[in-house]
């Protein structure tokens, strides 16, 4: 949700909206995950990274920071949508989907 | 990833759903103060240092509703696990491959038993609340959970916890008659005796006498007579041959206790210990709890999803448990009128089955449905469509666990018991799986008990497959309760069992028979107890972890003596040296125990090497008759190899052995790079109960011992719990640890924290009686309520 919300707000700018929702997903997920990873002492995140035959657990938060922006992103193009059918008369070139 | 249907990745990933969420900062993450709809009052839970809830209620309906949360907070996903073990439910969720696993707990009937346990307790008021309080309580925590919070095994395998009933509650029954009761060998007897005679059948197989340290000491007296004195009959048993048998209980589960009285005691109070072995799972099998409520105060280990404290103490009592191996299951050949298997042969006539259809759900794949047919000796394990021996034999199982069990009220009257009256009372409800239940007192008293189902048979009734038809070859009675094996308190001042022959067969009227004993364990402990005075509960801890290899020190010597040692060259010198200076402790920091070990091994496969070449289910003779035969150098028959042309003997045998050991230790050098130490190379493991999840296993465990050694640690079995308990009068005085750690998940920072403390011989003083809990004690705290 969070992600849609980014590319409802910035506008105007050489943004498009599915950068907006990648970087915006992509950050929060890096954050939560950095942030649990540190404060647990990679307990887990050590053993699951074990599992996927990672050497290392930052792979994880790695990889959970890409599928975060990814999904943000998609979840994004979503926002510019709405966004495009609730304000149709006010839509400029910079909103349109690249 | 090491399992077959990999989990949506996003899913898993995710921090707001996925594995993120299972990372626990704190060792509880409960909120302090939760509402629970059902509660009448308000329950306090206090957790301890070792994450043991002591739970303070009001009434006892409060009290285990809040045991049921609390364990869910901890064992969710195992008790979802143990629940589908004994429903058959796992192909669900793990897949095709555990078809054939599911098929057989049907089969077993695993599931009926616990219906039918789970109808008869809950049509006892007092049960049926206590059932119902403890499934709310589950049903409470599992309501409490959004996606993100299941345990992390359920996002492994992409499944989701289900709402948990009375019926799952009444589970643990038929999970452990499963693990301990049903032991037996009458295929594989058939098969044997059939091919080769009863002759050699008896000397391979012999059945013991019970003078070798029986579980009731040899002097007690049985002065009654036998409600029954049935004889063998003419033609009972049918000699087929099956080709292929169920899988059997982990022939390593078993256990010790001991208890000695005021005599032996430094305090002059009672102390009793208990060892439950089985195997090391993570989460483990028990879960500690402390219940109190204005009638109950008692303190133990429970099996997650069951309400009862299985092996423990209260204020007055404590006890705990051994298996007593005993032939629980019988065989019966059944023979159908024709291809429809609507109607059997019984008594010269024909009798309806029954058929019942059994719809396997399997993840990724078609339902399975099973046909199981029943007869009224129970159900058709194999028949056509199972272990199907080419549709040539059908055998129906009689096995005492399918009779309706009172088990769980038994239990209950030993959390509630003041004395051994109370205790005695408790007794007449235990009807299996059979143990021998050891008890003491804070009056100094000591007991031991074998209670339990057991049918009234005739000399070697149902050591081979029975004929079905035949009303000759089935049980008619049971010992009575007043007959059962007891002894209470003995001038030796102690008591011990340790899954060995129960009682002496020349003073005992009834027969008793199982197709494996115990012949060591049990002999040390007495050697010990005997000899050992001014106890106290320390010397009864390093009596738990006692790793002396009592095989090895009564046929070593005669196998040294029978090596060529003017032929060994440099690494058979050093390996026969370590043998010939050993003193037979199966230290972990020693090389001998592996030397012997290896050696024993090889020798043990190659004297029976001819059993591999058998097409047909058989068992190669165990371990202790085996080494009488060592020992008393009858072996000529059994010693020659047949993969030479030559005749070997005996000692050409042993000397054989002794080169292939070496050979195999310098290529296990070679291949581990590592010194060969015994835990190195025994590598006790504590893994997780879906193996394939290898990074929440413990691997390479250093400790001692091994099976048929009181510190019974083999690779993947041992002590799954260790209790000792001081009966003061004053407050109650207990110790315990066990190979794991409250909570089950791999992502809490205890998770798995009393292992290295448990493998080195270390023990927690529990927080009850004399140690109780006081504030400073308390790790956590919540307050559960009403809802308003």
């Amino acid at each position: 949700m969070g992600a849609g919300l980014i590319s409802l707000v910035i506008r105007g700018s050489n943004f498009n909206s599915f950068n907006a929702g990648f970087i915006g997903g992509g950050l929060v997920w890096f954050y939560l995950s950095f942030t649990i990873d540190n404060t647990t002492n990679s307990i887990l995140s050590e053993k699951i990274a074990l599992l996927m035959n990672l050497t290392d657990s930052i792979w994880l938060i790695y990889a959970s920071t890409l599928i975060g922006a990814l999904v943000a992103g998609f979840g994004s193009l979503t926002g510019g949508f709405m966004r495009s059918i609730l304000t149709p008369e006010k839509m400029s070139r910079n909103e349109y989907i690249s | 990833m090491p399992f077959d249907n990999i989990p949506p990745i996003g899913k898993l990933l995710s921090p707001h759903q996925g594995f993120w969420k299972n990372s626990e900062k704190e060792p509880i993450s409960l909120d302090q103060s939760i509402e629970l709809i059902e509660l009448k009052e308000a329950v306090t839970v206090q957790f301890d240092e070792l994450l043991i809830p002591h739970i303070k209620a009001k009434n006892n309906e409060d009290l285990y509703m809040t045991q049921g949360y609390v364990t869910a907070y901890h064992r969710l996903w195992q008790m979802d696990f143990y629940a589908r073990v004994v429903m058959g439910r796992l192909s669900e969720v793990v897949g095709i491959k555990a078809l054939g696993y599911d098929r057989l707990q049907r089969r077993l009937g695993l599931k009926d038993m616990t219906l039918k346990l789970h109808d008869g307790l809950m049509k006892d008021a007092y049960y049926a609340s206590i059932i119902s309080a403890y499934t709310n309580g589950v049903n409470a925590y599992i309501a409490s959970l959004s996606q993100g919070d299941y345990p992390i095994e359920f996002k492994l395998l992409n499944y989701e916890p289900e709402k948990w009933t009375t019926v799952k509650t009444c589970m643990a029954y038929a999970l452990l008659a499963s693990t301990l009761s049903r032991s037996e060998a009458d295929i594989e007897h058939t098969n044997f005796r059939k091919m080769f005679g009863e002759d050699l059948f008896n000397v391979l197989f012999p059945e013991p006498d019970g003078t070798l340290s029986p579980v009731i000491p040899r002097d007690t007296p049985f002065d009654f007579e036998p409600v029954s004195k049935p004889e063998k009959p003419e033609k009972f048993e049918v000699q087929h041959i099956v080709n292929e048998s169920i899988s059997k209980q982990n022939p390593l589960n078993g256990s010790n206790n001991f208890a000695i009285d005021s005599t032996k005691s430094k305090s002059g109070h009672a102390i009793l210990a208990n060892e439950p072995d089985l195997e090391l799972t993570a989460p483990s099998i028990w879960y500690a709890s402390h219940l109190t409520s204005p009638d109950i105060n008692v303190m133990g280990v429970t099996v997650p999803g069951t309400p009862v404290i299985l092996i423990g103490f209260n204020d007055s009592i404590s006890w705990g448990v051994t298996n007593s191996p005993r032939d629980q299951v019988d065989w019966f050949s059944v023979t159908f009128k024709d291809a429809s298997r609507k109607e059997y042969l019984y008594n010269n006539q024909w009798f309806k089955t029954e058929q019942i259809l059994e719809e396997i759900v399997i993840k990724n794949a078609d339902n399975f449905i099973d046909t199981i047919i029943r007869v009224h000796h129970g159900p058709i394990v194999y028949d056509r469509d199972y272990l199907s021996n080419h549709a040539k034999v059908n055998l129906a199982m009689r096995w005492i666990a399918h009779d309706e069990s009172t088990t769980f009220k038994a239990l209950f009257h030993f959390n509630k018991a003041n004395n051994y009256d109370e205790f005695v009372e408790g007794l007449r409800f235990f009807s299996g799986p059979p143990q021998n239940i050891i008890y003491s007192d804070v009056k100094g008293n000591i007991a031991l008990n074998l209670p339990g189902k057991f049918p009234i048979k005739f000399p070697g009734q149902g050591k081979f497959i029975l004929d079905g038809s035949d009303p000759d070859s089935e049980w008619k009675e049971y010992i009575p309760f007043e007959h059962r094996l007891e002894r209470y308190n003995h001038p030796q001042g102690f008591l011990s069992s340790a899954n060995q022959f129960p009682v002496n067969r020349t003073t005992y009227p009834y027969y008793v028979y199982s197709h494996r004993f115990e012949h060591y364990r049990n002999r040390r402990v007495n050697d010990r107890l005997i000899t050992m005075q001014n106890i106290e509960p320390e010397d009864l801890m390093s009596l738990q972890n006692d790793n002396f290899n009592y095989i090895a020190s009564e046929i070593l010597p005669y196998l040294l003596s029978q090596l060529d040692t003017l032929s060994l060259n440099e690494d058979q010198n050093k390996f026969f040296d370590e043998l010939q200076n050993w003193d037979y402790f199966n230290h972990p920091n020693l090389k001998a125990p592996t030397h012997f070990e290896l050696w024993s091994d090889i020798l043990w496969d190659e004297l029976w090497d001819e059993f591999d070449t058998m097409s047909f289910a058989v068992n190669k003779p165990d371990i202790y008759t085996t080494s009488q035969l060592i020992i008393s150098d009858s072996l000529v028959r059994f010693s020659d190899r047949l993969s030479t042309p030559e005749k070997e003997t005996a000692t050409d045998l042993i000397n054989y052995a002794f080169n292939i050991a070496v050979d195999s230790l310098n290529q296990w050098l070679s291949i581990n790079g590592k010194n060969h130490s015994w835990n190195e190379f025994k590598g006790t493991e504590v893994n997780h109960l879906i193996s394939s999840f290898t990074s929440f296993n413990s691997k390479n465990i250093s400790i001692g011992g091994n099976h048929n050694i009181v510190n019974a640690a083999s690779k993947h079995h041992g002590p799954s719990w260790r209790m000792i308990v001081e009966m003061d009068p004053q407050g109650i005085n207990a110790y315990g640890v066990y190979p794991g750690s409250q909570t089950g998940n791999p992502g809490n920072p205890m998770y798995g924290h009393m292992i290295t403390p448990w493998a080195e011989g270390k023990y927690y003083n529990l927080k009850f009686g004399q140690n109780k809990l006081l504030a400073a004690d308390i790790l956590y705290e919540i307050q559960l309520t009403p809802e308003k």
